[in-house]
């Protein structure tokens, strides 16, 4: 993807001037002008200058520090959890998806990328040391795509060393991209998970700008599965527009003539939900896209979904179609009610509701 | 600052450059300069040849129709340019008036026009207005100013940026189609419609005239011609049900199967409309032991039916 030549400037925060890794990620920045700043106001500011300020805020980068980078992930109220744990590490993404909720949740925030990964380094020790009892999922896609800044910050092949020897934490790095050079140059790890963000190619193709195809992705999947890691896909959001069904059909033959299901750790399923006020900026920065125009209800939590009768259809399909390779038991519903959990369990005859893991198989 | 009587004839009207407010006197207003006059003194420059006004639009046209011929006016030096002149008639405002979005946008349209540039546009006028500092709240803003047609319904039902924003996308000939609609409706009807006629128009990909003009629609609009208040209703609950025609066409056969029951008066069956939950409430309003084991004696008869089932299926029931 070359996320270097996106950039137009970068603002560096003073109180990280110094840092070494500044140093390596400049360096591979040559010609792209600098600025030294002492907060991110001026930042937003000029953000708040433009007429797209959430497209001009992918090309912006901000190398700063933060105290804290793991939280879990915050689900949504009323759904039904899977103890996923996140580590923001990278805010903001380069990609520029129809549907992304960053829109609205990081709209002056340029691509900031933090530095201090000694900080980072010791909260994961501290954490390893506190959530000592059972398997956990964290992964670095919550806020931004976990490899699209890759290239710059090799932050993954950091990760990937605090994670070595720690087989009951699983490290998930998540992307729509097929940066995955830098990993295939080392030794992979039972847990850790490369995982890639699956949709139709009409919907690659109009709703998620920058993203790289589906064929690049499941190339770069078999790669890694060929390298010796662990996969997972994340069929979300599943979008429901005329010829979605035979779309997703084709998606998941493809994945697995490519995927034997045994390198498969897990893969999610959650269908496009939104909060009233992304509405406005994605109909204004994505005029001719169509999703917004979809039957949707106003849910418990305030968010527009589906109609539950159309979600259950939805999951109820696709799980038929992971069944057709026998991988239906690597399932799970992201950010769903427990009524709709229901009515997936009823027909997969498994698992527990309300469960914080629900991925049995990966114990 | 000079004080003094001027005659309501020396002040220029059609020069507006200043005006920015919506407001026209109501009778409370000329009840009051009936009776003791205009006592506040309006702000007026002087401008080549002839004096222009300010601020205070709605005493001028109020003594007007009072027929006063004269009030009191406070003559800023004529040395003011045009900006800071309007700085100071924005000013005066913003202390006490609470501003339409149709007012905020004439507002920056004027500093635009008189030469505030963007960044301070931005940085410094629209925090005080109350919205989003972005260019793009800017722009929307300047659009909206040029809507003459459509500000004072935009002023009057005190319309909300989101609501402004989706109007715009429409293209003009619709937006004037769209306000001889719903120009007398309150602003959450008005919201929605225009919400509603957005989304149809994309989904399927038609103009706004095409959708109007299909039979139920129009027939609904034929009534809101006649004045009936009830049109307004109908028109919205025609819209939602193209809108959401899954989740609707569900409530129906729901409320079907519930009408079948025949529970005792005293029974309330209810669900969620969203059919986000796939419970059923029973609400029970019994005043005594008694009334309470009759009635739930009568609702476990009734369980026999098959209606209990048909009911629960469609509860549950996937999308085919």
């Amino acid at each position: 993807m070359m996320t270097r030549n996106w950039i137009k400037k970068v603002f560096l925060d003073r109180k990280v001037e110094k840092s070494p890794q500044v140093k390596k990620i400049l360096d591979k920045l040559i010609g792209v002008p600098v600025e030294v700043v002492d907060g991110e106001e001026k930042i937003k500011l000029e953000l708040r200058l433009s007429s797209d300020s959430v497209g001009e805020s992918k090309k912006i980068l901000f190398l700063t520090e933060q105290k804290a980078f793991i939280r879990p992930c915050p689900c949504t109220p009323g759904c039904v959890g899977c103890g996923y744990w996140t580590i923001d590490l990278d805010i903001n993404c380069p990609l520029d998806c129809s549907y992304c909720i960053l829109q609205r949740y990081l709209e002056e925030q340029p691509l900031t990328v933090s530095v201090n990964r000694e900080a980072l380094k010791n909260e994961l020790e501290l954490f390893f040391e506190q959530k000592r009892t059972r398997l956990l999922r964290i992964g670095t896609g919550e806020l931004g795509d976990s490899l699209a800044l890759d290239e710059l910050t090799e932050n993954s092949l950091f990760l990937v060393e605090l994670f070595r020897k720690k087989p009951s934490y699983f490290l998930e790095l998540k992307t729509k991209t097929a940066e995955i050079e830098l990993l295939l140059k080392i030794r992979p790890e039972p847990n850790i998970v490369l995982a890639w963000s699956l949709n139709t190619e009409k919907m690659v193709h109009s709703e998620e700008r920058g993203a790289a195809s589906l064929e690049d992705r499941l190339t770069a999947a078999t790669r890694a599965v060929n390298h010796g890691y662990r996969v997972a896909f994340h069929f979300d959001p599943i979008i429901h527009y005329p010829g979605w069904l035979e779309g997703y059909e084709r998606v998941v033959e493809k994945l697995f003539g490519r995927i034997p299901v045994e390198a498969i750790a897990w893969v999610s399923l959650g269908t496009l939900r939104f909060p009233s006020d992304l509405l406005t900026v994605a109909r204004r920065r994505f005029p001719e896209s169509t999703i917004y125009e979809h039957e949707f209800v106003r849910s418990w939590e305030g968010k527009f979904r589906y109609p539950r009768p159309l979600r259950i259809k939805i999951y109820s399909e696709l799980r038929r179609m992971f069944s057709d390779f026998r991988a239906e038991n690597k399932l799970y519903l992201c950010m769903e009610s427990s009524a709709v959990w229901a009515a997936f369990l009823e027909k997969n005859k498994r698992g527990r509701l309300i469960s914080a893991f629900p991925f049995p198989w990966l114990s | 600052m000079i004080l003094r009587k001027i005659q309501i004839n020396e002040i220029n009207l059609e020069d507006r450059r200043f005006r920015f407010t919506c407001g026209h006197p109501d009778e409370k207003f000329l009840r009051s300069i009936k009776e003791i006059s205009v006592v506040e003194p309006v702000k007026i420059i002087k401008r080549k040849a002839s004096l222009v006004l300010v601020s205070g639009w709605k005493r001028v046209e109020g003594a007007i129709s009072c027929g006063l011929e004269e009030l009191p006016g406070l003559e800023i030096p004529e040395n003011l340019s045009d900006l800071e002149t309007f700085a100071l008639a924005f000013y005066e405002n913003y202390s006490h008036h609470q501003f339409s979005l149709a007012e905020k946008s004439l507002a920056v349209r004027r500093f635009s026009d008189f030469g505030l540039g963007q960044t301070e546009l931005i940085s410094r006028i629209l925090p005080i207005l109350e919205l989003p500092p972005t260019r793009h709240t800017l722009e929307v803003l300047l659009e909206l100013s040029d809507l003459e047609e459509s500000l004072p319904v935009i002023h009057n039902k005190d319309w909300k940026l989101p609501t402004a924003e989706l109007f715009l996308r429409f293209p003009p000939e619709e937006r004037r189609l769209m306000l001889s609609l719903v120009s007398d409706l309150s602003h959450n009807k008005q919201r929605e419609i225009i919400e509603l006629f957005y989304s149809l128009k994309k989904r399927q990909n038609r103009n706004l005239k095409a959708i109007i003009d299909e039979p139920a629609i129009a027939s609904c609009l034929e009534r809101f011609k006649k004045n009936k208040p009830e049109a307004a209703d109908k028109l919205l609950s025609i819209l939602r049900k193209e809108v959401s025609p899954l989740v609707h066409r569900l409530c129906e056969e729901i409320d079907r199967e519930i009408g079948q029951f025949k529970l005792p008066n005293n029974v309330r069956l209810d669900y969620d409309r969203t059919l986000e939950k796939s419970n059923l409430t029973l609400e029970v309003m019994v005043s005594s032991q008694e009334e309470l084991r009759e009635t739930v004696n009568k609702i476990l008869n009734s369980l026999e039916k098959e209606n209990w089932k048909r009911l629960f299926e469609l509860l549950y029931r996937e999308e085919e």
